[in-house]
């Protein structure tokens, strides 16, 4: 079958015409899409079906910024305890370096002894004295 | 091949011979009588094209309506360029390629594959498919593919140029004769084994 064959049975098909109240029909189509409350009654519920769809989608994202909010809370005591903590622990320790300080002078180590001795070593002179030993590097900067 | 024109009806006399122009400015005014003429103009083109286009009569119908519709609802935006057939027939296909795409969603998600297809059994009264051949041959043409029925249709079935389908639906006319050869090819290869038989 050719190209003028096949042309000529699609344009044989019989032309359909519009039925006779086409045109009323439309027109009274027209006249439900622009009566009162036609329009309202379109936009509304889809107004409606979005802000229902916000107020879902907003719901997990407040559960999570309510969560956020506590975690915060809760982070902040722990940082808090924290603090007195290590603010005790700053005024042990200025205690005891108080006191070493005032009874440096007594410290001493007990080596041994019996019932009537005790042989002990007193450091503190050694203490007071003892100084750094020098470092100086090798000739040539490298070490041994 | 030049486009037909239809006569006049009742409607459309009370604006003579007005033209398309003045009469989408009057639409645009609101004047329902210039709405009804334009309809009366072109109602028996658009459902003609609808039924090639869909193979079904009464879906033609209703999307005849529907694009007269949206014609009128889109009037305030509409540009006097002289291509209002243009237009309508635009707007035609467009609701054709929707309810087509809408269809297969359907039919995927409801699994009705097996569907049968209403087109095939055409009631006697409407005197669409007067035999089976004319029935074989508009289903075929229906089944083409939205790219090769648009322009096989305006063309072999409403006339129009290759220069102005391509103008319509804004593709460079190489490719709507290269459409229009493919829709004719795929057309023969369904129909052969029909046409083969002698039955046609």
């Amino acid at each position: 079958m050719t190209d003028r064959d096949l042309s000529k049975r699609i344009r044989d098909l019989p032309r359909e015409t519009a039925r006779q109240d086409f045109t009323q029909r439309v027109l009274e189509r027209l006249e439900e899409d622009t009566a009162p409350g036609a329009e309202g009654w379109s936009w509304k519920p889809t107004l409606a079906i979005a802000a229902a769809a916000l107020v879902f989608a907003l719901i997990p994202f407040a559960a999570w910024q309510l969560d956020e909010g506590h975690t915060s809370t809760g982070d902040a005591a722990e940082l808090q305890a924290l603090r007195a903590e290590h603010s005790q622990l700053q005024d042990a320790l200025q205690e005891l370096t108080r006191g070493l300080s005032s009874d440096a002078g007594e410290r001493v180590v007990y080596l041994g002894g019996d019932d009537t001795l005790d042989v002990v070593f007193d450091p503190s002179p050694v203490a007071t004295q003892m100084q750094p030993a020098s470092y100086t590097m090798p000739a040539g900067g490298a070490r041994r | 091949m030049s486009v037909r024109s239809d006569a006049p009806s009742a409607a459309e006399s009370g604006f003579g011979a007005a033209s398309d122009a003045a009469l989408m400015a009057r639409v645009k005014a609101g004047e329902r009588e210039a709405f009804a003429a334009i309809v009366d103009r072109y109602k028996d083109r658009v459902v003609n094209y609808l039924t090639r286009m869909t193979g079904c009569r009464d879906r033609a119908e209703d999307l005849g309506q529907e694009t007269f519709l949206r014609l009128y609802r889109s009037a305030g935006r509409y540009e006097e360029r002289g291509h209002l057939a243009a237009l309508i027939f635009r707007i035609a296909t467009n609701l054709v390629r929707s309810e087509e795409r809408r269809e297969r969603r359907v039919r995927f998600f409801s699994f009705d594959f097996e569907r049968e297809d209403e087109r095939t059994t055409p009631s006697p009264q409407s005197g669409v498919l007067r035999d089976e051949a004319l029935a074989r041959l508009s289903n075929a043409v229906a089944d083409l593919p939205l790219r090769f029925r648009v322009p096989l249709v305006l063309h072999e079935v409403e006339g129009w140029t290759v220069p102005r389908i391509a103008e319509a639906l804004e593709c460079r006319e190489g490719t709507i004769k290269s459409r229009i050869s493919r829709g004719r090819q795929r057309l023969r290869e369904s129909l052969e084994p029909y046409w083969k038989g002698g039955a046609a």
